[in-house]
């Protein structure tokens, strides 16, 4: 790496699997990990991501780890509420789909992280998962890059390309739980990653004790998928309801490039990026 | 990228309706509500899906394991 240019990348961690999965391979391509996780309100246990941080930094012990807890309240407000008038009368239900604002809440403050921390390289675990949710389709990501890349930041998806676990019945968890469901051995799933390199003991821990010991708990999907599956019938008119993302998130990421913008030259927008004063959280060392 | 099921399932019409109703009462009280409460709404309807759903598996697995115990 080039010693004038800092090798270092900031992952959007939740600490479950597929960030997990991320940052490891991350961690083989840059010298400083910084690993960021976002409280807000409605999240439970966001300090259980320090159980894959630790890993994480036991495994690579060659790498700097260095991880936040942000609390972006204010952030995921100000998504959700800026100009909300105009927003409902244009976009109607769209404005309750919780799970894409956090998204672009967490993307905006790694770019101030990265802004502030003079990095270049963000990534995060985003899978070809939950399909409806905006984070995970296509063309948003696509928006998503450029807004990275406006701020001179490079938006990497190491993990996009992986296979996805089949949708494994609940039943089989409780029965056999961290047993994989994809009958194909060459399926490369994050799970797998994982266990390759060391950092899980099975192929599959998602939805199981494990995966809440490691990551935070959110029950916030229900109004995005009443939305997505009773009103809209998403599954039966995919290209309909992309433009519809798409156009509504367009002009989400257009406010929040502005508001980037406004407070990367003169400090606005203090209260709103307050979080950004935190100071790390210790990663514990593994026994 | 979506990938649409190749033999999808069509739901009922009087199911599509009582969805649709239910389903815009909710989000139109929803759309009324303050940050905060907004996300308690989304919250709590999470929660409540979620310990009927786990429920009824987890007593189904119960059932499962009984069936199989050998018999005394």
């Amino acid at each position: 790496m080039n010693a004038d240019f800092p090798s270092r990348v900031a992952i959007l961690y939740s600490g479950g699997t597929d960030s997990t999965a991320s940052a490891a391979l991350m961690a083989q391509q840059f010298d400083e990990i910084h690993l960021l996780n976002y409280r807000r309100h409605g999240f439970v246990g966001a300090e259980h991501s320090s159980y894959n941080a630790a890993k994480l930094a036991a495994r690579f012990p060659d790498r700097k780890f260095v991880h936040w807890i942000y609390e972006t309240t204010p952030l995921a407000k100000w998504i959700a509420d800026h100009r909300r008038l105009h927003y409902v009368t244009r976009h109607g239900f769209m404005t309750l789909q919780n799970c894409g604002h956090c998204a672009l809440a967490n993307h905006m403050a790694t770019l101030a992280h990265c802004l502030r921390h003079d990095v270049h390289h963000l990534a995060d675990g985003i899978t070809r998962d939950w399909p409806f949710f905006p984070g995970h389709m296509d063309p948003v990501i696509e928006r998503l890059r450029g807004l990275a890349r406006r701020f001179d930041v490079t938006y990497h998806t190491p993990v996009l390309h992986c296979d996805i676990d089949r949708p494994m019945p609940y039943i089989a968890k409780i029965l056999a739980p961290g047993k994989g469901m994809d009958p194909n051995p060459d399926a490369d799933t994050t799970g797998r990653i994982l266990l390759r390199l060391g950092l899980s003991e099975t192929e599959n821990y998602k939805g199981t004790a494990t995966d809440r010991k490691a990551q935070a708990r959110c029950w916030q999907f229900m109004l995005p998928n009443i939305y997505i599956h009773w009103i809209f019938h998403a599954a039966q008119r995919p290209k309909a309801y992309e433009a519809a993302v798409t156009a509504y998130f367009d002009e989400l990421i257009d406010d929040a490039t502005v508001l980037l913008q406004e407070h990367a030259r003169s400090g606005a927008h203090d209260r709103i990026f307050a979080f950004l004063e935190q100071p790390p959280v210790p990663i514990a060392q593994q026994p | 990228m979506y990938v649409p099921s190749p033999t999808p399932t069509q739901p009922g019409i009087m199911g599509r309706i009582v969805k649709w109703v239910l389903g815009c009462l909710l989000l139109g009280i929803a759309l009324l509500l303050p940050y905060k409460a907004r996300i308690n709404l989304s919250e709590l309807l999470g929660r409540i899906t979620n310990a009927v759903y786990t429920g009824y598996i987890r007593m189904l697995a119960w059932l499962l394991r009984k069936v199989q115990e050998p018999s005394r």
